[in-house]
């Protein structure tokens, strides 16, 4: 006891330095940062992305393409490691074309079906990977997008060459069609503009149709498509498919290229001009029967991305404030998340996400945890064309609004 | 590192003048010295965690070790020659090395892309070591004997000659410096190329550490010297890596796929010890505590 009470300062010391070690604490948080390069294919296999959506248990199904058109579904837990895989290999069905939709909990997505009269084929995606045949959609060719709807059922964005028109059909939850209606375009886009947006041959332009969320039953949806002589988003009754109000494009080179529908008559726009400059307004009205020129909607004018680039937006909620977040490509090849006040459109933080290797297209969205979530088209050692999963945990998003 | 030598060189230099000056010693004693060597690293992985995994490889990482140098203090409290209580401040060097290996091939399955990453990890930490030396041959001898009952008449009967002991403590460890130098190759139509990259990584290991360590060794007491080589297996407690910041590293993910491993570190050491009694020990001056 002698010799432990002489040398009490020591071991009081070494006792101090032993407290003061910080392993206690240095625990992963479930919602933590991370990455993921997705790569579950041989080298030579390009996969590139359609749509993601987060399931109700956190892991996230991608809608793809791979070897440029063949359609391409990959489930991945939250921590991206992948669960399942599955493709439509030969050349029966070709070009997944967004968004997935999702029906009454099932999953579903188009495509183009090369065995009849090149038409539109619907795909369920099972529990486990299998893709079922699900039917034929007659008469819709060239789908350029669709979604899912509340309550069951989806729309279904077309083009129809012989009558230069632009085609909505509504189907219930037994995708059964309940009503169609056409858009007249007044001139002839099957080529090559039509043609090569389905091909991939040029950067696809933005088309979507998706229902103005205010409620259980929706009364309007919006649809970004070719309508008299230019590409605008139409405001469209969702009873019969009448259009209701449009943002104008100009021609069919200035145009919304993203919109997040935020409630109460409130979007998150993006929009390019003649020139490609692109265009972030974080949240602006537009009623059910606004008749508005986009060009004229003010917004930020973002210098550094790439032209006409190809943009996602999302309606977020970080540290408890809403947020409106878009991701897009910048001209040096990565992608930039932008994040701005719903309260007075301010920016309130950016970041780039990647290193080195080339980043496409990202599909922004919330995670269930509270984070978020970006899956892009990457091409890691600036040549294999695969997926990126980048994750921002809440306490990053909060330090990035800081 | 040149300045640690000198003042380890300096301190040594103090205490050949202090030992020959003649101290009244007693049943206790302190040694002071240099203690230096070289040690291996090998990796426990707890988890693994890949960023990228290509159609071959891009599984676990494999470890292996490289050798680390040490130096540093030492002062020992002896009691009674059997049972000493070590101090062993110094500066630690930990390496190792990770590899990663990629392969992708194209679908019919002729190789296209040959990836190999790897990475030498270098750490730098102060140590702080407290262990409890057992001299197992001054305990078969009885430790010290103390004979006579007048101050004059005092002698002690051991206390010098070979050394042989166990030890066991446990230390503490801040981590000063971490560093990674990643060498990549890429080999694509049989052709390799060769590039290399340092990237700072002291935000991605805990900078507070502690762990135990058990050895032993021999020597030889010189009466006024004791010089000592001994072994010591030391292993961390905990993990080691931060976890917070795992994926902090912009360029080390995003550009070398590399994501720290939950790692413990097992090391062997090898030292070799040179100690001076601080209260120098003769006959006559013997005083009973």
């Amino acid at each position: 006891m002698g010799v432990l009470k002489k040398h009490r300062i020591l071991i009081f010391l070494f006792s101090v330095l032993l407290i003061s070690c910080d392993y206690k604490d240095n625990e992963e948080l479930p919602e933590a940062d991370f990455v993921k390069y997705i790569d579950a294919q041989s080298g030579d296999r390009q996969i590139s992305v359609v749509d993601v959506k987060q399931l109700s248990d956190g892991s996230m199904l991608v809608l793809g393409n791979i070897d440029v058109n063949k359609p391409y579904v990959l489930k991945f837990s939250e921590k991206g490691e992948v669960i399942w895989e599955s493709k439509l290999e030969g050349t029966s069905y070709f070009r997944a074309v967004p968004d997935l939709i999702e029906s009454n909990g099932k999953y579903y997505f188009t495509c183009f079906d090369n065995t009849g009269e090149n038409g539109t084929a619907l795909f369920e995606i099972g529990e486990f990977g299998g893709l079922s045949f699900v039917k034929i959609l007659n008469k819709v060719t060239y789908t350029l997008s669709t979604s899912g709807l509340t309550g069951g059922g989806m729309l279904v964005q077309s083009y129809d060459a012989d009558g230069r028109r632009t085609i909505l059909s509504r189907y219930n939850a037994r995708f059964e069609e309940q009503w169609r209606e056409r858009y007249s375009i007044y001139e002839d886009l099957e080529t090559p503009t039509i043609y090569n947006h389905v091909t991939g041959r040029t950067q696809p332009l933005p088309f979507f149709c998706r229902e103005k969320l205010d409620g259980a039953n929706p009364t309007t949806y919006y649809m970004n498509g070719l309508v008299n002589y230019n590409f605008a988003m139409s405001l469209i009754n969702s009873s019969n498919g009448a259009q209701t109000g449009s943002v104008q494009g100009n021609r069919y080179e200035a145009l919304i290229s993203s919109a997040t529908y935020l409630g109460n008559n409130q979007f998150a726009l993006s929009r390019f001009i003649e020139d490609g400059k692109n265009y972030l307004i974080p949240n602006t009205q537009i009623t059910n029967t606004s008749i508005i020129q986009g060009t004229l909607i003010e917004g930020e004018y973002i210098p550094h991305w790439e032209d006409r680039s190809i943009v996602s937006s999302a309606k977020l909620v970080i540290d408890g404030q809403d947020v409106v977040g878009f991701v897009g490509n910048t001209k040096s090849g990565k992608l930039e998340l932008r994040l701005y006040s719903l309260t007075d459109n301010s920016l309130l933080g950016t970041t780039f996400l990647g290193g080195s290797n080339f980043l496409g297209f990202g599909k922004l969205f919330q995670t269930n945890d509270g984070g978020v979530a970006i899956v892009a088209q990457t091409a890691f050692e600036d040549r294999f064309f695969k997926l990126a999963l980048f994750k921002l945990s809440p306490t990053t998003l909060e330090e990035l609004i800081d | 590192m040149k300045s640690v030598f000198l003042i380890c060189a300096l301190f040594l230099t103090s205490l050949l003048g202090y030992s020959q000056r003649g101290e009244t010693a007693n049943s206790t004693q302190w040694w002071l010295g240099l203690r230096s060597g070289v040690s291996t690293t090998s990796v426990n992985v707890l988890n693994s965690y890949s960023i990228l995994k290509s159609e071959q490889g891009g599984g676990e990482k494999d470890y292996t070790s490289r050798l680390g140098y040490f130096i540093g203090v030492e002062a020992d409290f002896d009691m009674l020659g059997m049972i000493e209580i070590a101090f062993l401040p110094g500066l630690r060097q930990v390496k190792y090395n990770s590899t990663k290996d990629y392969l992708w091939s194209d679908s019919l399955g002729a190789p296209m892309y040959d990836l190999n990453l790897s990475h030498n990890y270098d750490m730098l930490f102060l140590d702080l070591p407290l262990a409890l030396k057992f001299d197992f041959v001054n305990m078969a001898n009885g430790g010290i004997k103390i004979k006579g009952k007048n101050k004059k008449d005092i002698k002690i009967t051991s206390g010098g000659g070979l050394i042989a002991f166990l030890q066991v403590g446990a230390y503490y460890n801040r981590l000063l410096n971490a560093s990674t130098s990643i060498e990549k190759t890429v080999e694509e139509n049989g052709k390799e190329v060769v590039s290399n990259y340092d990237q700072g990584v002291t935000a991605s290991y805990l900078k507070n550490s502690y762990g135990w360590l058990f050895g032993g060794g021999i020597g030889y007491d010189f009466q006024s010297v004791r010089l000592e080589l001994d072994v010591a297996y030391r292993k961390s407690f905990h993990n080691m890596t931060n976890v917070k910041t795992r994926y902090s590293e912009n360029i080390l993910l995003n550009d070398y796929y590399e994501v720290i491993d939950d790692v413990k570190f097992s090391n062997l050491e090898f030292a070799v010890r040179v100690l001076f009694p601080f209260k120098f020990v003769y006959s006559g001056s013997f005083k009973k505590a």
